[in-house]
């Protein structure tokens, strides 16, 4: 395995190696170039993943600890700071593709022209992408194929070159269920695009349906996460070094305003510069925005590739909120992935709602024994007490949840900046986050959970019922914070994802989306990935960076 | 956590008041874990933090929260006791004070009723549960309603759920290898 020295130059320098960058050292090193991937997080192996609530939800084993790395938080700009976990990411090897859900929807052609098609939305930021459905299909497909999916064509799929690689994972009796209601209600369930696999495929096994994807690294190697799939395939081409425990502070520019390299510290919190002849950031939907506005400069007073100003705003996290049901019989959701089924029918903004929005309904469950326990009955249950236990012990392997996901507008006042006072363990500027949904977010949201829970009452269920309060104030989908864009005023990044302002930093991760889909941005991300890394090795290759 | 919480947001718990005591020293599974297996293999229970008396009535709240009964465990079987005084000598240090203070409340209140007693362990189970239904707002109440439920259904490794008793209340099977059919709905579609 490749181990660069201390100080040497690499052709590309990545930041995160989680659904992008993975896939960006990859692409890269199998190009020929030399690659180092600088990752803030451990590197794990399968058998090192844990089923341990506490560890990785109470504690932030795996993720951004608050203790370590504080957000501030505030919904509008009226509202002061408080400290407050705003954003979650993975920080580890393979970032979030390890710990997600997995589910793997590809965006439709109408996220990327929605604002030409529908028209704008006054006071928001919803513009066309720089690039089409068409022109990221072929990179949805080799997505798919090159990390390993499951699914079969649905009614609302869009236009697909290729076939899912395997088959749909087994139904589980939650999917079972949602068709049923679905299907009682004129909808079109169909089972859900995993990023799972079905079959054994590229010497993986198959899913094991241990129930354990959300939140939870797979020792079984079936979620197809780039940790043990292009992270290896990249460092098997002798060229490509991953570097766990590496915090990136700030990339470095030389007087003709080209990067240079960044500056990290490492695990013993010791300061390395590190040069490159081109740095890749790849460090999240939050981060991204955040190293960008740490890396000052006297050319770059507002922070790095932000003459636009924009770094940072324009931040979506979809809208997502989760209803439940209980049903007669056992459903034993607890066991395999969490979703096998969904339904896309009110995908597409339907102006006759008065609201702009649209998104996804899938059929899953949250029932994680101690997650369970603690949340998961009814509202006006006990929680002490013989009735509680015997509530837990009844509905436990009877519930089922049916979650919405949706669209989320892109808003100016929605942000990343850095907090002037309060710093992280490493002295750096803490993020502090503005995020309140748009009007609108909250009446599609409102729409799909009405929907989820007719849905349930359709299939039989005993008892449903909805969240009360569905404003988004943590975000997992952290998007559009640098977006893709054509006019260097109003974009960070161009439709090859090299920045307007230097011409051989590239990003590529969720800040690069222009909007956020229906959620789900994973696959979008990955197919960007691979599409943003054809284009940067041919400008390597033509010596154009 | 209320149920209006949203299951991501209590993902995201860090932020939370209740999981703020998590955010401990990362030895503290290995602390857990070591105590967990001492107990295991028989030892008797040497608490680190709670005296005996602290102990029997902590015990006698968490086997009001989660009771035990002829079919299945409780608090009590799950070892919450256990997992609680290694919590409260690690993870969650930083509500140590705050509960055993709670405790002391509770006892006064025990102390000034008219049933005799002077300590929570020693009311009958009517008496019990009269009290802690008086004392449902109370911030000790929601801690131990929270430690109890995080001691009987976390991973054994954490020093509770004992033998898998929380695994056992819900009816979850830790096995970890599963194949179709899941559930009664599923059979004939995966027939």
């Amino acid at each position: 395995m490749k181990r660069f020295q201390q100080g040497e130059t690499v052709d590309f320098l990545i930041v995160g190696s989680g659904a992008a960058g993975g896939v960006m050292a990859q692409e890269l090193s199998q190009a020929g170039f030399s690659v180092l991937v600088l990752e803030q997080g451990p590197r794990l192996r399968a058998d090192d993943f844990e089923h341990d609530e506490v560890g990785y939800f109470f504690q932030s084993a795996l993720n951004n600890q608050p203790r370590l790395q504080p957000n501030m938080f505030r919904a509008t700009p009226d509202e002061e700071f408080r400290r407050q976990q705003a954003v979650v990411y993975h920080r580890l090897v393979g970032g979030g593709s390890v710990m997600f859900t997995s589910n793997y929807w590809r965006f439709k052609p109408i996220d990327f022209n929605e604002a030409s098609v529908m028209g704008s939305v006054p006071g928001t930021g919803l513009v066309d992408w720089p690039i089409t459905y068409d022109e990221l299909e072929p990179y949805y497909t080799k997505a798919e194929w090159d990390l390993g999916v499951s699914g079969v064509e649905g009614p609302f799929d869009p236009p697909r070159s290729r076939g899912y690689p395997t088959p749909p994972l087994p139904v589980k009796s939650g999917g079972v269920l949602f068709e049923r209601g679905a299907r009682a209600l004129g909808l079109t369930p169909q089972p859900a695009p995993m990023c799972i696999i079905s079959e054994p495929y590229k010497g993986r096994p198959a899913c094991q349906h241990c129930g354990y994807c959300s939140g939870f690294g797979c020792e079984h190697r079936a979620k197809s996460s780039t940790l043990f799939n292009t992270i290896p395939a990249a460092e098997a081409t002798g060229r490509c070094e991953v570097r766990p425990g590496s915090y990136v502070r700030k990339i470095e520019i030389d007087r003709r305003g080209r990067t240079t390299g960044v500056v990290y510290f490492d695990e013993d919190k010791v300061e390395h510069f590190q040069p490159a002849r081109s740095v890749v950031l790849c460090a999240n939907g939050s981060e991204t925005p955040r190293l960008l506005l740490m890396s000052k400069s006297n050319q770059f007073p507002d922070g790095l590739a932000n003459s636009s100003g924009i770094v940072g705003k324009y931040l979506m996290f979809n809208g997502n909120a989760s209803t439940s049901a209980v049903f007669e019989g056992q459903l034993n959701e607890w066991k395999s992935v969490m979703v096998t089924r969904m339904i896309w029918d009110y995908y597409d903004t339907d102006p006759k709602r008065g609201f702009y929005g649209g998104g996804g309904i899938d059929a899953r469950f949250w029932g994680f024994p101690l997650l369970f326990a603690a949340g998961g009955l009814p509202p006006d249950s006990p929680n002490w007490g013989a009735e509680f236990k015997r509530l837990l012990n009844h509905n436990y392997s009877r519930s089922m949840n049916v979650d919405v996901h949706t669209t989320s507008l892109p808003l100016e006042q929605n942000r990343i900046e850095l907090d002037p006072d309060v710093e992280d363990d490493w002295g750096l500027p803490a993020m502090r986050v503005t995020y309140r949904d748009h009007d609108d977010d909250q009446s599609i949201m409102k729409f799909f959970v009405e929907k989820a829970v007719e849905i349930m009452d359709a299939a039989g269920a005993v008892e449903t019922w909805a969240p009360t309060n569905m404003q988004q104030s943590v975000g997992y989908h952290l998007l559009g914070t640098a977006h893709m864009g054509n006019d260097p005023a109003t974009s960070v990044v161009d439709k090859y994802h090299r920045t307007h302002d230097v011409p051989n930093l590239f990003i590529c991760d969720g800040s690069s989306l222009v909007t956020g889909g229906r959620g789900q941005p994973t696959c979008t991300i990955q197919a960007l990935a691979y599409r943003a890394s054809d284009h940067i090795a041919g400008f390597a290759r033509n010596g154009e960076i | 956590m209320t149920h209006e919480t949203s299951r991501r947001d209590f993902l995201a718990l860090g932020g939370g008041a209740a999981a703020a005591v998590w955010l401990g020293d990362p030895l503290s599974l290995s602390r857990a874990l070591d105590a967990a297996r001492r107990v295991g293999q028989g030892e008797p229970v040497q608490y680190e933090v709670l005296t005996p008396e602290q102990a029997e009535d902590l015990e006698a709240v968490s086997a009001q929260i989660i009771p035990s009964d002829s079919d299945l465990p409780g608090a009590r079987e799950a070892r919450v006791i256990v997992f609680l005084d290694r919590a409260l000598n690690s993870h969650a240090s930083g509500q140590r004070e705050s509960l055993l203070e709670g405790l002391a409340e509770l006892n006064t209140q025990v102390a000034e009723g008219a049933t005799g007693a002077t300590r929570f362990s020693a009311l009958t189970n009517d008496q019990q549960v009269e009290l802690l239904q008086e004392v449902e707002g109370t911030p000790f109440f929601g801690q131990m309603q929270f430690l109890t439920v995080v001691g009987t259904f976390a991973h054994p490794n954490w020093g509770g759920n004992y033998e898998g008793a929380g695994y056992r209340i819900l009816g979850f099977e830790p096995r970890f290898l599963w194949q179709p059919p899941f559930g009664e709905y599923d059979v004939e579609a995966n027939r």
